[in-house]
């Protein structure tokens, strides 16, 4: 079965390979059928990595330890579900499920966008092609996912327990699902550029790919957080780690990107803006997948030292090359026709936020490169934590929600002071009385004060946008309001969407700032029946029990909580040890929308005491919300529009032979 | 075994691989000119709808509001001029010509045989309904 | 046109306020975020100069050497490159996956007794995206 799948694997780089030479040289020897010949090459790329992908899964399920891969991840006491989702918890297979996951981004795009603008055909088989090739190429001669040996263990390893969660199944498909999905907005600009001299570079037609990628990278980073901070006990939920920072970067240029491509529908302008940022974009998730996976970089994640590092950073450089270079060679053909009319209109605020975007990336960037360059140009390396990245990135976040507030409220081309002043009078009104009432409420952090008064301003302005928006339709057609409220979304979905999205942002922003800046933490060892105030808490620990669950010896502190005389029930701290050696925590886990009663073991003595660590983190509840809302607003803006169609022809005709 | 079953695989991947070489023959005809027109025609359409829309929610002042309709109505009606245009003259290989972006329904795409009835004395282009 | 260079004019400036800005941020976080990567090695080397310098320092937790007291919180455990071996303390909590023989790194200052006082302990996530090789073992 093995060598089935080493086939398999062979058998698509050979035809990925094949795809690659054909669409190139099918298209410029106009020469169709070969074009058509790749293309169907790339579909039985698919069905073969396909069955590579059934051969492991076959091998991880019915635990068959003659494979090397199986043997790391799967034990006979690990529950079947982990066994299967251990697919992507190697990096073999996590670079087979990269590969599958391309291959059904390209079996949509050739269809979707084949169709769609057929001259566009060769390029994206080319790039899919290319792509896959190198990933194909790792699979079958760099770390190969069939390794067997003729003497099978009578037993696996097992993955770390760490990794045996629902979030932590669940992460990395998400956030494959982004990464890989930058590639297919990729493809279709550098098809565009080299397949015709002007236009929009495809950039257009490759905004709704880069959506859904946007979308899926979000999802991912939230599903990470969510299991940083539940299972990984720490506390916390962001640690600018080289591997949270590999994920967050596209999605930052991703963001500005999707921003951008708005002037470029409007008025034909960023042209060559926008197809650098998606060239961008996709270059970062490349490297983004090649900081998880070397030994550059230290982080928790991956200390790995292999050759695998300098074949990403080939291909990296080597697909840059080619895009930029086919960029460069279009260049003045993608001049903008229009340009900027105003300084104070919706297309400036756009770029502001795209240079904003774009300043936090890089900033991120350099951070998390910093022990590379810095032992490049210094010969040593220099480390910047955590510090750094919260210290420049702040300051640029305060500037995107301000313009989140501001910029919805200016028109395209124009937009007049009078009108806009008028509309952030309430707004501002609203800013200033939140953050007065919190004043007066006792918080005295002016970060924290300043970030709810601003979210407090967009919030009103987001409001208003709706309001304004009902009330239009109220007015035409004398809707009752909830209809119009649906019917004005339903019929302007991209706008309306897009403020879901931000008022989702603004909910993370929330639970960003309630717990960064007003978390409580309290450390005791206490003995039996002793308490711990922290927060509005005050915790009991009640006695240590030891049992056995599954495999692993859970030492467990019962406890029991109060805030002020109400007595909040019982609450279980779990440290679970395994025969390996290793050890999770089952963190205790109070979470109200007002904010969390996070608990760990940290330790215990031979006498019964046990330390404690608790922390009281307000609003991040907010954080999961803000992520739940965000969804609601990407699909909203996800569904497509219906074809625009209008009427009033005879006045249109009127208007154009006046206008001869 | 196995063997066999990968030689089969092998034949019919290179079968199928290799069919489209005996069947020369063009790609879906695409006109690079019509997708151009009818691209700038949603363009003129979308901003037509949002200045509609600024000015009813206050951002958009009355003189501004009252040039930018303008510009873009006569925006709007060259191009469905020149699509006009391009349907009459008819010399062009007609080929699905589906819209831009995934998951918009073609309505209103005249083919050869469609483009005569659809001369009207007010022009060719006459639609129903204004949506907002 | 005399708007359309002041519009430029205002571009530029604004342009310029925020690279300035990031330049004076980078400066700033830098400044504050900064320590060295060492090895056990590099920093035997360089004390008695090295005392009291913030340093990073990534090792293996040399078997039988790690000492918990859980009243006081307070860990020791001696790391290694492989070649020298330097003594760490350690107080605060102590990661989950932290046991011997796993990779940490440590952030800190070495102490005039010689001893790495530890002020963060980072222990690698294990097995994530190590190449499957059946010859290791765990």
């Amino acid at each position: 079965m093995a060598d089935l799948g080493r086939f398999a694997l062979l058998g698509a780089l050979v035809l990925a390979l094949y795809a690659l030479v054909a669409s190139v040289a099918g298209a410029r020897a106009r020469r169709p059928e070969v074009v058509r010949s790749a293309a169907r090459a790339l579909v039985a790329v698919a069905f073969l990595e396909g069955l590579a992908a059934v051969v492991l899964w076959v091998a991880l399920g019915t635990r068959d330890y003659s494979f090397a891969y199986v043997v790391s991840h799967v034990r006979d006491d690990q529950s079947l579900l982990y066994d299967l989702t251990s697919f992507w918890g190697g990096m073999e297979g996590s670079l087979l499920l990269w590969v599958l996951l391309l291959s059904g981004y390209t079996l949509a795009a050739l269809r979707i966008v084949g169709r769609a603008r057929p001259p566009l055909l060769p390029g994206l088989v080319a790039v899919f092609a290319g792509t896959s090739a190198f990933f194909l190429f790792m699979l079958t001669f760099v770390t190969p996912p069939f390794v067997t040996s003729p003497f099978p263990p009578a037993d696996g390893r097992g993955m770390n327990p760490l990794l045996l969660n629902p979030w932590m199944a669940i992460h990395p498909p998400t956030l494959y699902f982004g990464f890989v999905g930058m590639t297919a907005p990729f493809a279709i600009v550098v098809a565009s550029l080299a397949s015709g001299p002007a236009g929009d570079a495809g950039v257009l037609l490759a905004r709704r790919w880069m959506l859904w990628a946007w979308y899926c990278l979000s999802m991912g980073l939230m599903f990470g957080a969510k299991w940083s901070y539940v299972v990984l006990g720490w506390g916390g939920y962001w640690a600018w780690d080289p591997v949270e920072n590999a994920a967050l970067m596209p999605w930052l240029v991703a963001t500005a990107f999707l921003h951008s491509v708005m002037i470029q529908e409007r008025r034909e302008m960023l042209t060559r803006w926008n197809v650098v940022l998606v060239i961008l974009a996709f270059g970062l998730s490349i490297f983004g997948t090649f900081l998880t996976r070397s030994g550059v970089l230290s982080s928790v994640h991956s200390f790995t030292e292999s050759s695998l590092g300098a074949f990403f950073l080939g291909f990296l450089a080597l697909a840059l090359l080619i895009a930029f270079g086919l960029a460069a060679w279009r260049w003045d053909a993608l001049r903008g026709r229009n340009e900027l009319d105003a300084t104070l209109s919706r297309e400036s605020a756009f770029l502001l936020n795209n240079v904003l975007f774009l300043a936090v990336a890089f900033s991120v960037f350099l951070g998390t490169v910093f022990p590379v360059v810095s032992a490049v140009l210094t010969g040593r390396a220099i480390n910047v934590g955590p510090p750094f990245f919260d210290h420049i990135v702040v300051p640029f976040a305060f500037g995107i929600l301000l313009l989140m507030g501001i910029g919805p409220l200016m028109a395209w081309r124009r937009a007049s002071e009078q009108h806009l002043l008028r509309h952030l009078e309430g707004p501002a009104i609203a800013a200033v009385l939140i953050g007065a009432a919190l004043i007066v409420a006792g918080v005295r952090a002016p970060g924290a004060v300043l970030a709810f008064a601003l979210c407090g301003f967009v919030a009103a302005t987001i409001a208003i946008e709706f309001a304004a928006g009902v009330g239009v339709r109220r007015a035409h057609r004398g809707e009752g309001p909830v209809r119009a409220l649906v019917r004005l979304v339903a019929r302007n979905r991209r706008r309306y969407g897009g403020y879901v999205v931000h008022l989702g942002v603004l909910l993370l922003f929330c639970g960003i700032t309630g717990s960064s800046v007003f978390a409580t933490e309290r450390v005791a060892t206490l003995a039996p029946g002793a308490s711990v105030a922290v927060g509005e808490y005050r915790v009991r620990f009640d006695g240590l029990s030891q049992s056995t669950r599954g495999d692993a010896l859970a030492i467990t502190a019962g406890l029991r909580v109060f805030e002020g005389t109400r007595d909040l029930g019982p609450f279980v701290v779990r440290r679970n040890l395994y025969l390996t050696g290793d050890a999770t925590t089952d963190v205790a886990l109070r979470s109200t929308p007002r904010d969390d009663l996070y608990v760990i073991l940290a330790g215990w003595t031979q006498d019964g005491r046990a330390t404690l660590r608790l922390l009281v983190n307000p609003l991040v509840s907010w954080i999961w919300a803000g992520g739940l809302v965000l969804t609601l607003g990407a699909v909203i803006a996800m569904i497509p529009e219906r074809r625009l169609v209008f009427e009033a022809s005879p006045a249109l005709r009127g208007a154009w032979s006046a206008g001869e | 075994m196995t063997g066999a079953v990968l030689v089969v695989l092998a034949c019919a991947a290179a079968a199928f691989v290799l069919a489209p070489l005996w069947r020369p023959g063009g790609l879906p005809a695409w006109e690079a000119e019509r997708e151009r027109l009818l691209a700038a025609r949603d363009a003129a359409y979308r901003a037509l709808r949002e200045v509609e829309l600024d000015r009813e929610t206050g951002k958009l002042g009355d003189a501004d509001y009252a040039a930018l309709r303008a510009r873009y109505r006569a925006e709007a009606a060259a191009v469905l001029r020149r699509l006009d245009a391009l349907a009459l003259s008819g010399a062009s290989v007609r080929g699905r010509g589906q819209s831009d972006a995934p998951g918009l329904r073609a309505e209103d795409h005249p083919t050869p045989q469609q483009a005569a009835p659809e001369q009207r004395p007010d022009g060719a282009s006459a639609r129903v309904e204004r949506r907002i | 046109m005399r708007s359309k260079a002041r519009r430029t004019l205002v571009f530029a400036a604004g342009a310029a306020a925020i690279v300035l800005s990031l330049a004076y941020l980078v400066y700033g976080g830098i400044k504050q975020g900064a320590t060295y990567w060492v090895t056990v090695g590099e920093l035997e080397q360089r004390a008695p100069a090295a005392v009291a310098d913030r340093v990073r320092l990534g090792g293996t937790v040399v078997p039988g050497t790690v000492r918990w007291d859980a009243s006081h919180r307070h860990l020791r455990f001696a790391v290694t490159d492989g070649r020298h071996a330097l003594p760490v303390a350690y107080s605060g909590v102590v990661p989950d996956i932290f046991a011997e023989g796993r990779q940490v790194v440590v952030e800190g200052m070495l102490d005039r007794n010689g001893t790495f006082d530890a002020t963060t302990l980072l222990t690698k996530c294990p097995t994530k995206y190590n190449p499957a090789d059946p010859k290791t073992p765990q």
